[in-house]
């Protein structure tokens, strides 16, 4: 069934459905990108030409869009929130996704960094964006903060303690 | 203005997979010192010196020199975030409070349902355009409602139905208020995700305005198991 619908986006949506309610905080998975401003047009041979490529159709550009809507948040609701920047891929599956996480196993390259802003690059795992997450919610460091995540060469933080010192870099 | 421009030093690349995590390695094949390394340490020792003998001068003002703090402006991760400009509510969450998921089908929102679960502390909801998605956490605690919030838009945001799975106080196959959801929730985690370039995902309406921009009208095409208005109004 081929529907056409002028739609909402789905942050505007949840942010109208959390009004009256007794959320404390709000975090959101942006990407790293989201915040350079990439020219449109020829792009620059810089650093930043992986993320000209991945925002060709608007991606990063929607993510920008979505961060000032929860920035918005929390004037609106009155809620605490986090922007968390992993890498984006092009695509969250296949061959143009994502390295597997056996690959960052195999490297040993499950150390977690915050970086604070949309100032870093480099890899990050599902795992470690997710484990990042889960902190988010009770690290006092992590409101109204907005940070990269990526994961650099080294064990990956296990206890309250080494996440604690991850969090320490904001 | 971005942070990647050409310096005197020459172009800096970033990015190596093997590197830390700012490789600093010039295109002239100078090496920049490290943030919080000695040269650094000793040239903000330099300027703080410098600065502290111009303020006792009176050349600058001290409020010139107290910037940002006594300027007012917040001291900040990065532009556009207003820390520290409000009263926080609290500082983080308490065990037995509620968590929802929005995008728990998507790669990084599964691993943390997975994690929430694992860790035990919070009520976990997850919220999936995916019923495929969901199939794994089914018969955990957690409460599974399927439903796309970027797609019904036929009524107010008030009225977005949420398709119940598994796990929630009504039954699996009865319809919830998203409102009544989310209003519950002390925390909610945005996860959703989709493709950044044209995929199978676009024509189903999870494009990337769709889920995280100002929206915009599209043609969508109904998936099986996706849940989309139709699928929500029916059921």
């Amino acid at each position: 069934m081929v529907a056409c619908v002028c739609a909402r986006a789905g942050i505007q949506n949840v942010l109208q459905c959390m009004k009256g309610g007794v959320a404390k905080r709000l975090v959101y998975v942006s990407c790293l990108g989201a915040e350079r401003e990439l020219a449109r047009g020829v792009p620059a041979l810089d650093a930043n030409i992986l993320f000209w490529v991945l925002n060709l159709f608007g991606a990063l550009d929607a993510k920008r869009a979505g961060e000032g809507l929860v920035r918005g948040a929390q004037e609106m609701l009155g809620v605490e929130t986090c922007i968390v920047r992993p890498k984006l891929h092009c695509y969250a599956s296949g061959p143009f996704g994502g390295l597997p996480q056996a690959a960052f196993d195999d490297m040993q390259y499950q150390a977690v960094n915050l970086v604070p802003g949309d100032v870093g690059d480099g890899e990050t795992s599902d795992v470690a964006t997710a484990g990042v997450l889960l902190q988010t919610l009770t690290q006092p460091a992590a409101a109204n903060r907005d940070f990269c995540v990526v994961n650099s060469p080294g064990a990956p933080p296990t206890s309250q303690q080494a996440w604690d010192a991850v969090f320490a870099q904001l | 203005m971005s942070p990647y421009k050409s310096t005197k030093l020459g172009r800096i690349s970033y990015g190596s997979v093997k590197s830390p995590l700012y490789s600093t390695t010039t295109s002239t094949g100078r090496t920049l010192p490290r943030r919080g390394s000695a040269v650094m340490a000793g040239t903000a020792r330099l300027l703080a010196a410098l600065a502290a003998i111009a303020g006792a001068s009176g050349f600058i003002p001290q409020a010139a020199l107290a910037w940002p703090a006594a300027a007012g402006v917040p001291r900040s991760a990065s532009r556009g975030t207003p820390a520290g400009t409000r009263a926080l509510r609290g500082a983080g969450l308490s065990e037995g409070e509620a968590v929802t998921v929005v995008g728990a089908a998507s790669p990084v929102g599964r691993r943390l349902a997975a994690a929430l679960l694992a860790d035990g502390r919070f009520r976990v909801r997850l919220v999936a355009s995916s019923a495929a998605g969901l199939e794994r956490f089914q018969g955990s605690a957690a409460e599974c409602y399927l439903g796309n919030v970027a797609q019904d838009v036929h009524s107010a945001a008030q009225d977005l139905d949420l398709l119940v799975v598994s796990g929630a106080p009504a039954p699996a196959g009865s319809i919830r208020r998203a409102a009544e959801v989310l209003r519950d929730s002390s925390a909610v985690v945005l996860a959703e995700s989709t493709s950044c370039f044209p995929s199978v995902r676009w024509l189903y309406g999870l494009r990337p305005e769709n889920l995280d921009g100002r929206g915009g009208c599209a043609c969508s095409v109904q998936p099986p198991g996706h849940a989309t208005a139709a699928v929500c109004a029916a059921a």
